[in-house]
């Protein structure tokens, strides 16, 4: 009747692959021996999985020889959010080994997933196109090295991981067929961002996501300028992110951006509106919500602009909600206006006159309108820039600068072009600011202003930090420095930085180079909280300008300071003074080696400035930190967003972090070094889950290295033996090597590779025979490839690869990390074949 | 341009004259149109009989204004792995059930032409046809129904028995 046996082989498989649900497919697989093959194409192509029972029989099935070549079949593997939480890494690790084609994994909200994942795919997964691990606690040590292991990469969700903005970078060097990026809610990078000139290839990529994350503008200055063909651009929520990213995109990618969205990034200005008004032909949807600063100028600029436009979304957007421009949203609640459709042309015709006489008053808009901001932007980019390079201090800097231009001085040193001339930017900026076309500074509204700013108990009042207000005590008297620490105060009280930065102040304020030091220390300060302090009141600037007044002239003449209510023509010309001073510091002047003391205000991560400027208070306001509120709200989207997590302060550090660490760089190798086991213990089970990958060798050239992990069944003394060698580096780890070795037995059977192993039970037996129990069929005809990683003894460190973010490296590798605990934070983690 | 007309000659030998943006849905008219450029050459089509012929040209006839369908490498592979069979169209419903008396070999037909003239909308319907037909049925009424010969030995359909095991449940 239908000979199907005269079809081609694929267009049997074509018709088998329209087979749904599997029970047809099974029986298809038994129909004949072409239809087999075809069938099992089909079925193993994305092996629907279920239960764990299924899982493990499906690799069982895999691992053996069979009737067709099974694991060639699987391309995609995705493992169930239910199913994937019982799962054991190893077990995921041998589906990776087996499976030479797979094009995709996606595992998510995996708690037990860990960079042992990433290592396995970047050892196996040399076809892999998709790599989807949203939520799983995964960091970026293994991200480089995956990416370089798996050049055909076009989607990588890794959303709610522990990966940090750098990852970004990362991906769009290493993958050139990049296409979609999504790493919402990830934490802020120390690390710098480079430029290579010599890499400068173009990627595909057309979708970034990274929603509340801590990029910064060079991550995304970076993204643009290798991607420019980005179409859909989401940046809710970055609130680090000022208008140079914003402007880089539209100039790098306006050719192709059709949906931008920067809500809550709070220091968005009209310039980007206006840079998107220019460059950005295809834009069709473009939401500000939360945007304060946009003006309904730059919105109508971007409604006449922007061709295609079709929606643009402000909600809540101070200026636009009293405005005109409201009378065009479709919705009216509360905070709403969105414009669509052909509301977005409406509004590009609308005329009034009340745009003119506004553009007098606003702090943004004026005459010097473009130049202020301009000037605004340029100052907030090479505040950006001091921040990357924050190893040195910034006094430091200036002294290198000493002589020349300081804008030269970092440009020479940065090699950034778009810093010429920083001079000039200052002094345009302090006009700015003496204009009120600006107001810089008191961004902090939690802070009360002028209270007494040292938080310690027993800290004596102290007038260094008057610049946010002169406090209860009134404006300091004739003859009194301000920022001299009050007669009663002894140094020694307080904390070690405190009292590091009181002792400098006040050595520094019996000599005469105390003030310009003090001067240019302000200064800097003031442009880091400038950067923040937009939204603020017209109070808080004018206080906070006299105080910049009254610094600039108590360095020139010991007569008094002026008063608070000086007018803002006099402290400009002093801001003025101040700034051509912080641009020539002169080496008499400044008191030698105690400047270069002086703690620079941030002194840790780049992706915070905020927590820069609150480093510089002497109270660190929770506010500072904390992320605008407006910006909680968009939680309300629907997404599930997390806090973003600034490097030091999050709460997987500050678990993990042994005491007595202050620096964050240091804390991730310390972490490693030192015997935290039992704090940081995961957040997700009861037992938790250790596992080493198997092939450790290639890692360590040196076969005594650690128990050769095949043959630990049959050498127990070896591995104590290797113990030994081990233990001498630090105090910290011999104790955590005393961590018994739990015989894998596993009730399961063939999961050997996966050692349930419970760290708080064991602690105190010493190293005991590792006698693993491994199923036969599990080791049989397959003991070179597989086998060597199976019934592996697993020391408690394994337990720690599920504590989250930086701690993901402790586990990994622990035979090498324990020979060099110093120094081993950073090896190539993967090996190159 | 898309408004000229062009001959394709079936296997019988007979022309058959269609617009040129119809022929287009044909991946390999298409390029052939594109290589030869404009001319009044007839297009030999050995492989497909003039009823078949007049099928397929029904089938594109009536789709001329779909979009074309996106090539599998833009997929989310992970969104359509599963492919279904049971989201056929009214139309293409009636269309390839044809007249009931010859049904089977007509689809067949259908397919082979679909798949040599690289027309992949018409290629899944033909497809999706026969997979529904095929659900619910067993190994042996399969067989029976596209008269299959079984080459396995009871120890093999074991063995894959076996081997699939962990599907059964899924």
């Amino acid at each position: 009747i239908f000979d199907l046996s005269r079809l081609p082989a694929h267009l049997v498989e074509n018709i088998i692959s329209h087979v749904s649900p599997t029970p047809n497919v099974l029986s298809c697989l038994l129909v004949s021996k072409r239809w087999s093959k075809a069938a099992a194409r089909t079925l193993y192509r994305s092996p629907p999985l279920t239960t764990t029972d299924n899982f493990h029989l499906l690799v069982q099935t895999l691992l053996n020889a069979g009737t067709h070549a099974y694991p060639s079949f699987v391309l995609d593997l995705h493992v169930p959010t239910a199913l994937s939480e019982h799962l054991l890494m190893g077990d995921i690790d041998i589906a990776l080994q087996l499976c030479p084609n797979l094009r995709g994994i996606k595992l998510e909200n995996c708690v037990t997933a860990s960079n042992i994942l990433m290592q396995s795919l970047g050892d196996h997964g040399r076809q892999l196109r998709q790599l989807m691990l949203r939520g799983c606690p995964i960091s970026d040590v293994l991200l480089a090295d995956l990416a370089r292991c798996c050049p055909k990469l076009e989607v990588v969700d890794l959303a709610h991981t522990h990966v940090t903005a750098a990852a970004v970078c990362t991906l769009v060097d290493a993958c050139d067929r990049i296409r979609h990026i999504d790493l919402e809610g990830c934490a802020a990078s120390p690390r710098a961002v480079s430029f290579d000139p010599r890499r400068t290839s173009k990627r595909p990529l057309r979708y970034l996501n990274v929603r509340n994350g801590g990029v910064t503008d060079m991550h995304i200055r970076f993204v643009a300028e290798r991607c420019p063909q980005l179409g859909t651009v989401i940046l809710e929520g970055c609130s680090s992110l000022t208008d140079d990213a914003l402007i880089s995109l539209a100039r790098n990618c306006g050719e192709y951006l059709g949906n931008l969205d920067a809500s809550f990034c709070m220091k968005v200005t009209d310039l980007s509106v206006r840079a998107l008004a220019q460059y950005g032909k295809r834009l069709e949807v473009l939401t500000l919500s939360g945007c304060d600063l946009i003006t309904p100028d730059g919105v109508q600029a971007i409604t006449r602009g922007c061709a295609r436009l079709d929606e643009i979304v402000l909600h809540g957007c101070a200026k636009i909600l009293s405005s005109f421009v409201r009378e065009y949203s479709s919705r009216q609640y509360e905070l709403d206006c969105a414009i669509r459709g052909p509301a977005v042309k409406w509004l590009a015709g609308h005329r009034t006159e009340t745009a003119v006489v506004k553009r007098d008053v606003g702090p943004v808009v004026g005459v010097g309108v473009e130049q202020a901001s301009k000037a605004q932007e340029q100052h907030v980019l090479m505040v950006d820039q001091m921040c990357q390079t924050d190893e040195v201090p910034r006094e430091a800097k200036a002294e290198s600068a000493e002589g020349e231009d300081k804008g030269e001085g970092e440009k020479a040193k940065d090699g950034a072009p778009d810093q010429a001339n920083a001079t000039e930017v200052l002094l345009k900026f302090a006009e700015a600011i003496a204009a009120g076309k600006w107001m810089p500074g008191g961004g902090f509204p939690g802070g009360p202003m002028g209270s007494p700013p040292m938080s310690t108990p027993g800290t004596p009042p102290y007038y260094g930090y008057g610049q946010y207000g002169p406090g209860p005590w009134g404006p300091p008297g004739p003859g009194m420095g301000y920022g001299f620490p009050h007669p009663a105060w002894t140094p020694g009280s307080g904390t070690p930085d405190d009292s590091k930065r009181r002792s400098t102040m006040s050595d520094a304020s019996t000599t005469s180079g105390y003030s310009s030091m003090r001067s240019s220390y302000i200064s800097t300060g003031s442009g880091v909280e400038g950067e923040l302090g937009k939204s603020t009141t017209k109070t808080t600037h004018k206080r906070h300008s006299s105080g910049v007044a009254r610094l600039a002239t108590e360095k020139n003449s010991p007569s008094p300071p002026l008063s608070g209510k000086r007018l803002s023509t006099e402290s400009a010309s002093s801001i003025a003074s101040t700034a051509s001073r912080l641009k020539a510091p002169s080496a008499s002047r400044l008191p030698g080696p105690r400047t270069s003391r002086l703690p620079p205000p941030s002194a840790v991560s780049r992706g915070a400035i905020p927590r820069a400027s609150s480093a510089a208070l002497p109270t660190p306001t929770p506010v500072s930190s904390a992320r605008p509120s407006l910006a909680r709200a968009s939680t309300v989207t629907g997404t599930p967003t997390r806090p973003r997590q600034n490097s030091t302060s999050s709460p997987a550090l500050a678990v993990n972090r042994p005491v007595g660490v202050v620096t964050p760089s240091s804390s991730r190798i310390s972490s490693v070094s030192v015997p935290t086991a039992s704090t940081s213990t995961t957040t997700g089970g009861a037992t938790s889950t250790a596992y080493k990958p198997r092939g450790f060798r290639k890692f360590n050239s040196g076969a005594d290295d650690f128990p050769s992990r095949s043959s630990t069944s049959t050498r127990p003394t070896t591995s104590s033996a290797s113990t030994s060698t081990t233990t001498t580096p630090t105090p910290g780890t011999p104790k955590r090597l005393q961590h018994p070795m739990t015989p894998s037995r596993t009730s399961s059977g063939w999961i050997a590779g996966g050692t349930r192993v419970d760290p708080s039970e064991n602690n105190s037996t010493p190293v005991s025979s590792p006698s693993s129990i491994v199923k036969s069929s599990w080791v049989s005809g397959r003991s070179d490839s597989v086998g060597s990683g199976v019934g592996t003894p697993t020391t408690p460190t394994g337990s720690r690869l599920k504590a989250p973010s930086v701690g993901g490296m402790s586990g990994l590798r622990p035979p090498t990390l324990m020979r060099t605990p110093s120094g081993g934070g950073v090896r190539t983690p993967l090996a190159k074949r | 341009m898309s408004d000229t007309l062009v001959t394709l000659t079936s296997q019988e030998g007979k022309p058959e004259q269609v617009p040129r943006r119809i022929a287009e849905r044909s991946t390999l008219l298409k390029n052939m149109l594109e290589d030869v450029g404009e001319s009044n050459q007839p297009i030999p089509l050995p492989n497909v009989s003039h009823k078949i012929l007049k099928r397929v040209l029904e089938y594109c006839i009536h789709h001329k204004d779909d979009p074309q369908p996106p090539s599998d490498d833009d997929k989310d592979s992970f969104d359509s792995s599963r492919k279904r069979s049971d989201d056929i169209d009214e139309w293409d419903q009636k269309f390839i059930k044809g007249k009931e008396e010859e049904h089977n070999e007509e689809l067949f037909q259908i397919i082979l032409a679909a798949n040599y003239l690289d027309i992949k909308p018409l290629l899944d319907l033909g497809c999706k046809t026969v997979a529904n037909m095929i659900k619910g049925k067993s190994p042996e009424q399969i067989r029976e129904m596209f008269n299959i010969e079984n080459d396995f030995t009871p120890e093999e359909e074991d063995q894959i028995r076996r081997e699939n095991e962990w599907a059964a449940d899924a």
